[in-house]
């Protein structure tokens, strides 16, 4: 299966909250906090947030 | 249902990560979908207490859980019950709500691991999910 590749997408945004398009081709919106980027894409169809860190390698739980 | 891994940023390497889009549901209120980690080496749901403001949800501030990471790291979350959306299949699921903005939102093992038959084939970039019949 082809992997989706975010790193272009989260290439400006280092911490926060993104919203893409669910074809991953184009940033919406970029918010610090949860709430602020659910007020921002509230009415907009088809689009996924993601978390962005600028780097997602380390994570370990 | 197989999805996709993520390429993410990453250093030394690019990150790949299977992230899923989930709904999160409480009542009338909903989420756009969020991409949250499905995460085998987590005990339970976390996610960012912001997440629960949004929905309007009241968490246990009685039931607190530190939640212990890497270098013994420790975050107090706090437990509430949410329906979680995936493949238009709805699961009741604790989620612990806690920490700031930034914290990763992620799919445990109790009691998801229990309720979906999991299987990682990151050699493959996928991984697939099937809901199970609970048990009796």
């Amino acid at each position: 299966m082809k992997p989706i590749d975010l790193t272009t997408l989260l290439q400006k945004n280092k911490s926060g909250w993104v919203a893409v398009t669910e074809d991953y081709t184009r940033v919406v919106a970029h918010a610090k906090k949860f709430v602020d980027i659910q007020k921002k894409v509230k009415n907009k169809k088809n689009v996924v947030v993601v978390q962005a860190f600028d780097n997602y390698y380390n994570y370990v739980s | 249902m197989k999805h996709p891994y993520y390429l993410a940023p990453g250093y030394p390497r690019m990150a790949s990560v299977p992230l899923l889009r989930v709904i999160y549901k409480h009542q009338t209120k909903r989420t756009t979908p969020v991409l949250a980690l499905i995460d085998s080496g987590a005990s339970v749901s976390f996610a960012p207490l912001d997440l629960a403001v949004w929905l309007g949800m009241k968490v246990d501030r009685e039931k607190s859980l530190d939640i212990r990471g890497f270098n013994n790291v420790v975050t107090k979350c706090y437990p509430g019950t949410v329906t979680i959306e995936i493949d238009g299949n709805d699961f009741n699921v604790p989620v612990y709500f806690g920490g700031r903005s930034d914290m990763q939102c992620i799919i445990g093992q109790d009691p998801f691991f229990d309720m979906a038959k999991i299987v990682f084939e990151r050699y493959e970039d996928s991984f697939s999910i099937e809901r199970i019949r609970q048990k009796a």
